[in-house]
């Protein structure tokens, strides 16, 4: 039955972390001595000259396992073709820089590992051009590293790393080698690391996993969010074929079958009661209602408080106020939750795909009572990620069904189980107000937010130190390009205040977070004070971006390379959105038309920032696929909640974009000396506004809820 | 007992006759290049070949796909490295995060052995497949770029 059962053991574990557990130490590791937590950690080269990058992130498609190793291989002058990536295992080293945690979110991974990677490859590189010029006795600044030689041009020598690596491990790491001015990968289109095995079907995802005497498990998860479990009638399964144990969990039951099909069928056989929650009546407009009431309160935490704004606007004879808001959004990566665990007397062991590998290892520890030395945590690829797989409660179960089986089990969730367990992006209500100076353009701004927070959703507290900072993301910035505090526009005077909405409904983070509402509801707004003041929307913005010679040379590229000016075809409309978010900007103008009622997207013309451009392909395909996630989003999806559980369950009632109706996407990067800035996030809130704003423009109609199409 | 033709070998299994193919490749055989996204027939990441024709294989039972030639993502490329889509899917870097990708390019192959140079349109309704990347200019771009190789 398993007749490729050995080939998928062998190539999982040569791509996992089981490096740590079964791979001889290498000769060299490159600047242990400097700091054995931080940098050997990185780069191996083997006596055979085969180098090795241990990436600290885990790829989801964002690109940037690619990103990382292209960093190391140009600074050490590894061979691009040749070099090896695996996920390193949980370890101190590979905490996110300035954090206690490793973990791949928040479009973090260039802009915080690019320095320090950077400096562990030049430490390496230094070492190999040290020894190889002291073997041929000339100057060691006249060496140079390229595809994985040390070369001398003068003399003509060159050496190939495995030649030299041995001497190389005998000397000293220099503490602050100088960098390479010459990066030929940095900023090319080398082929990402992981397209071959994406295209033959040799990819290990989590659901891909196989392992010894492994198992697989299915679970029906109470309807209601958090609705105990009462009792479990097993007696359906009797006589079903291949059902091992079913298992009770607190809110959720799972069936462990020798296959996944059978345990699917088992579980669906059973007759489960669940407890009856105060939530059983609850539906998304009683949460809606209750969020837009809460606009009116007088309690706020504030989380941006500059400049004086709110008495500007209570003083003012001239303000604006409209209110806005986004519904419960699902992430529905391709790839369904699944873990696969397993459970012994002295190891915890788990086969995950997740973006959070610290926290995996702390669920180890606690369901099976281990030290964290005893808990092993091997990452796969991610059939999407997008924020959910930052979750643990697939993890969570995986371990407790795991430690009941005594064996490995995969737990997989059918698509049902996804869509109506999600820990969805929190539906928002806000009221933005500003006070208008006599150019039409706001002198303060008030935005308040209404809406359950994602921190108390993950951790029980609502706040940290008194705001919760995912939900003003892409309010303020997080670059050193801008002229105040919204975004790169001047605005000297901004509150920014959240209103917390306790739901029973599970959030979390949904690609670029709070930013993709809060582009929303700016730019929104920012369309209706042009509109109020009479003013093109363009040329509005431009006043607005007056200080930001960074904002206005992106936003002047749409408008140049969208022909913004030109006319359009009879019955096409134009709409355009600034935003910035995860440190980088993003301008995007849209061409619609209306068709029977329903908005079609023609083309995006879509300009970005993020400082340099490591490997500009990705930042094309990343820029694009936010994009048309935007679209989707914007245009379709909602989560309902009915009888307090999620009304919706697959892709027939969760719409999102097919290829069929994705527009023409042009994107276009602008480098800048500024600080590397974010890209897997970065084009997501603009979308939405841009969108809307040409709506308004064909229609007369000013969207200020989502989707788009319940609204027309 | 089932006898089954993939990827030209002839394998068995000993399955309920209703057991859907997907699962009987993933579960029973270990191949898991081709992939479980929505189990409805709606997603196409479980895309396969029967008898040449695209078939999603989670909407297919084992006991009707006893007789058939059955190819997977794994059998795509036939006895050469790669396909001409493989080549081209590369190439113009499409994968993001790839979960989806098995499914595109076994959709790809039965477009263009239908359409040697399809035009976007035949693109466009050929391919249902979802991805949530968003790769699907580069889908587009790609199949174009095999359609020439061939």
């Amino acid at each position: 039955m398993t007749n490729n059962f050995s080939v998928s053991r062998r190539g999982f574990l040569a791509t996992s972390a089981a490096l740590v557990v079964t791979v001889a130490a290498p000769k060299i590791a490159v600047a242990q001595n400097v700091d054995p937590n931080a940098l050997g950690a990185f780069i191996r080269i083997e006596p055979e000259g085969e180098v090795t990058f241990v990436s600290p992130t885990f790829e989801m498609g964002q690109g940037s396992l690619s990103g990382l190793a292209l960093i190391v291989a140009d600074e050490l002058g590894a061979d691009w073709n040749k070099i090896k990536v695996v996920n390193a295992p949980v370890a101190p080293a590979y905490n996110v820089p300035g954090t206690p945690v490793q973990y791949a979110a928040g479009s973090q991974a260039v802009r915080r590992w690019h320095a320090p990677l950077r400096l562990a490859a030049a430490q390496a590189r230094t070492m190999l051009t040290e020894a190889a010029a002291s073997q041929w006795d000339v100057p060691v600044a006249e060496c140079r590293t390229q595809d994985g030689f040390v070369i001398h041009k003068a003399s003509g020598n060159r050496v190939p790393f495995a030649d030299i690596v041995s001497d190389a491990a005998q000397l000293p790491v220099p503490e602050a080698p100088a960098l390479r001015d010459d990066n030929p990968l940095t900023g090319s289109n080398v082929t990402r690391i992981d397209l071959p095995s994406k295209t033959n079907g040799t990819a290990i995802y989590g659901i891909d996993v196989r392992v010894p005497e492994m198992v697989y498990a299915a679970i029906r998860q109470a309807p209601v969010f958090r609705a105990a479990l009462v009792s479990v009638d097993a007696s359906a399964l009797d006589g079903m074929p291949g059902i091992i144990e079913v298992v009770e969990l607190e809110d959720a039951v799972a069936v462990v079958a020798d296959s996944f099909w059978k345990a699917k069928q088992a579980v669906e056989a059973l007759d489960v009661e669940f407890a009856k929650s105060t939530y059983d009546y609850l539906a998304t407009e009683d949460i809606a209602q209750s969020q837009k009431l809460q606009l009116d309160t007088r309690f706020a935490v504030a989380s941006v408080n500059e400049g004086s704004a709110f008495s500007m606007i209570r003083d003012a004879s001239n303000v604006y106020s409209s209110d806005y808001d986004v519904p419960y959004l699902h992430h529905m990566t391709m790839e369904p939750m699944c873990c696969t665990a397993h459970i012994t007397d002295d190891t915890c062991e788990f086969w995950v795909p997740t973006q959070y590998s610290s926290a995996v290892r702390g669920v180890g520890m606690r369901v099976s009572g281990l030290p964290a030395e005893q808990v092993i945590v091997n990452t796969t690829h991610m059939g999407g990620g997008l924020g959910r797989k930052f979750e643990m409660d697939y993890v969570d179960q995986s371990a407790k069904i795991a430690k009941q089986v005594g064996r490995p089990v995969q737990l997989i969730w059918t698509r049902e189980e996804d869509v109506q367990h999600g820990r969805y992006r929190p539906m928002m209500t806000a009221r933005l107000t500003a006070s208008i100076a006599e150019d039409g353009t706001p002198e303060a701004m008030r935005i308040r937010l209404v809406g359950p927070s994602i921190p108390e959703f993950r951790n029980g507290i609502p706040f940290k130190n008194g705001f919760d900072f995912r939900a003003g993301l892409g309010i303020t910035t997080e670059t050193e390009s801008a002229p105040g505090k919204l975004q790169q526009y001047k605005l000297d005077n901004l509150l920014a205040e959240i209103i917390y909405q306790p739901a029973h409904v599970p959030v979390g983070s949904w690609r670029s977070v709070g930013a993709s509402e809060n582009g929303f509801f700016i730019e929104s707004f920012i369309d209706e004070l042009a509109h109020e003041a009479g003013r093109d929307p363009v040329e509005f913005r431009r006043t607005m971006l007056r200080d930001s010679p960074r904002g206005l040379a992106v936003f002047d590229r749409v408008v140049e390379e969208f022909d913004w000016d030109a006319e359009l075809p009879e019955g096409h409309f134009k709409g355009i959105a600034f935003s910035e978010a995860v440190g980088s900007i993003v301008v995007q103008a849209v061409e619609v038309s209306m068709e029977n009622d329903e908005p079609k997207v023609h083309r995006v013309v879509c300009a970005i920032d993020c400082g340099k451009a490591i490997h500009p392909d990705s930042v094309e395909a990343q820029t694009v696929g936010c994009i048309i996630m935007g679209i989707s989003s914007a245009l379709y999806e909602k989560i309902t909640i009915t009888d307090g559980h999620c009304a919706e369950s697959n892709f027939y009632d969760y719409r999102v974009l097919t290829l069929e109706e994705t527009p023409d996407i042009q994107v276009h990067i602008m480098e800048s000396d500024y600080n590397i800035g974010g890209v897997g996030e970065a084009a997501i809130p603009g979308t939405a506004p841009a969108l809307a704003n040409a709506i308004f423009a064909a229609t007369g109609k000013r969207i200020r809820s989502l989707p788009i199409i319940d609204h027309i | 007992m089932q006898a089954l033709t993939i990827n030209g070998i002839e394998q068995e299994v000993d399955l309920a006759d209703d057991t859907p193919l997907l699962w009987v490749l993933r579960d029973e055989l270990d191949m898991t290049g081709t992939k479980f996204g929505c189990g409805v027939g709606l997603c196409g990441a479980c895309s396969v070949h029967v008898d040449g024709e695209v078939v999603r294989s989670c909407q297919l039972s084992v006991g009707d796909a006893v007789g058939s030639e059955i190819t997977t993502i794994e059998g795509l490329a036939g006895t050469s490295d790669q396909h001409r889509l493989q080549i081209a899917w590369i190439e113009k870097q499409v994968p993001q995060c790839g979960y989806c990708q098995s499914g595109m390019l076994m959709a790809a192959a039965a477009l263009l052995a239908e359409h040697p140079k399809p035009t976007d349109e035949q693109i466009d309704s050929a391919m249902t497949n979802i991805c949530r990347c968003g790769t699907y200019p580069r889908v587009r771009a790609a199949i174009h770029r095999a359609a020439e190789m061939g």
